[in-house]
């Protein structure tokens, strides 16, 4: 199920704009959003299409080295996650060995994930696991959440397991449209950590929707552990989360949550 | 100034298939073309401006024959 609200912060970022700014969208389903989305993303890549693969085929002729230091040295960031759709995945892998994490972090800031994902299966997670902390210290949360989404789960899972600040898991989670895989990550979470999470959830509007999102994904033995790990901070809250969830619409799906 | 009439050019994509705008009324659409345009111009220019700080790095001499090849 796709989120409107997420998908409304996602095509902010790609239209420069704030969320807010928005609201003129609001007769579209998350569904048009998400379509609005990926065309114009496509269009951006599409415009400039003839440029990128001509910059691709520049690399075939010379070894993967000599391609990963003119892609550091000359090209830059964003053409070289541009020139990236043009590559083989297998190819496109071998060169980001030769970078470093910073490069990395800067071609991930430029790259649509939606056209990355061969790449994202390709890439070893040690890569990733450094240009993860970068995007936590820069707060790329927006870049970390729709990346989520396309990569392999169990990367995904490896990568989440470096978040210190579990607010973080939520910051990601509010740009990621798969919150049922979000549930699962959260699930492997131990109880003190699942608690901490909870209590930064209920202490900020903005996270509350997600959480909500993210528990109606799970089943009805994991929605009553969540229920009792809430009471245990505070009574009050699941009565907070339905009256959110009965205005969101989603309140139907947290039936084993209220139920305790 | 764009008008929702340039939607289907400034996303590259039919009139067929953008469809799923009808439910926007013609005053939204106007404001989403220009939205549209200006995050696409502001794409445009970061690439451009990438584009020429990459030939920045190749002999001057060089540079008109390798943006020519690239163009």
């Amino acid at each position: 199920m796709i989120d409107r609200a997420t998908e409304q912060r996602r095509l902010a970022q790609v239209l420069h704009r704030k969320p807010d700014e928005l609201s003129y969208l609001k007769a579209l389903d998350a569904d048009a959003l998400m379509k609005l989305r990926v065309l114009l993303q496509n269009s951006f890549i599409d415009q400039f299409s003839n440029l990128f693969q001509k910059l691709a085929n520049s690399g075939k002729i010379v070894p993967d080295a000599v391609s990963a230091i003119l892609c550091r040295k000359v090209f830059g960031p964003a053409l070289t996650a541009n020139m990236s759709y043009y590559v083989p995945a297998d190819r496109a892998a071998r060169l980001c060995k030769h970078f470093d994490a910073d490069f990395m972090t800067a071609i991930a800031r430029e790259q649509v994930p939606e056209r990355a994902k061969a790449l994202l299966d390709g890439l070893p997670v040690e890569l990733m696991r450094e240009v993860m902390r970068k995007m936590v210290a820069s707060k790329d949360y927006h870049i970390m959440g729709a990346f989520l989404d396309h990569l392999p789960e169990k990367k995904a899972e490896t990568l989440m397991q470096e978040l210190r600040d579990v607010a973080d898991h939520l910051r990601i989670s509010s740009f990621a449209q798969h919150k049922d895989r979000v549930a699962r990550l959260a699930l492997k979470l131990d109880d003190d950590r699942l608690k901490e999470l909870i209590t930064i959830a209920f202490a900020h509007a903005e996270f509350m929707l997600d959480i909500g999102l993210v528990t109606a994904e799970m089943n009805a033995d994991q929605q009553r552990r969540m229920a009792k790990l809430t009471d245990e901070i505070n009574p009050d809250y699941r009565r907070k989360a339905r009256t959110l969830a009965e205005q969101s619409g989603y309140a139907d799906r947290l039936e084993a949550y209220f139920s305790v | 100034m764009p008008d929702s009439k340039d939607l289907s050019k400034l996303l590259r994509a039919p009139t067929g298939k953008l469809s799923f705008l009808d439910a926007l009324s013609e005053a939204d659409r106007k404001r989403l073309a220009e939205d549209v345009a200006r995050a696409s111009q502001l794409h445009s220019h970061h690439i451009r401006k990438a584009m020429a700080e990459a030939l920045n790095h190749i002999p001057w001499i060089l540079r008109a024959p390798v943006k020519k090849l690239f163009s």
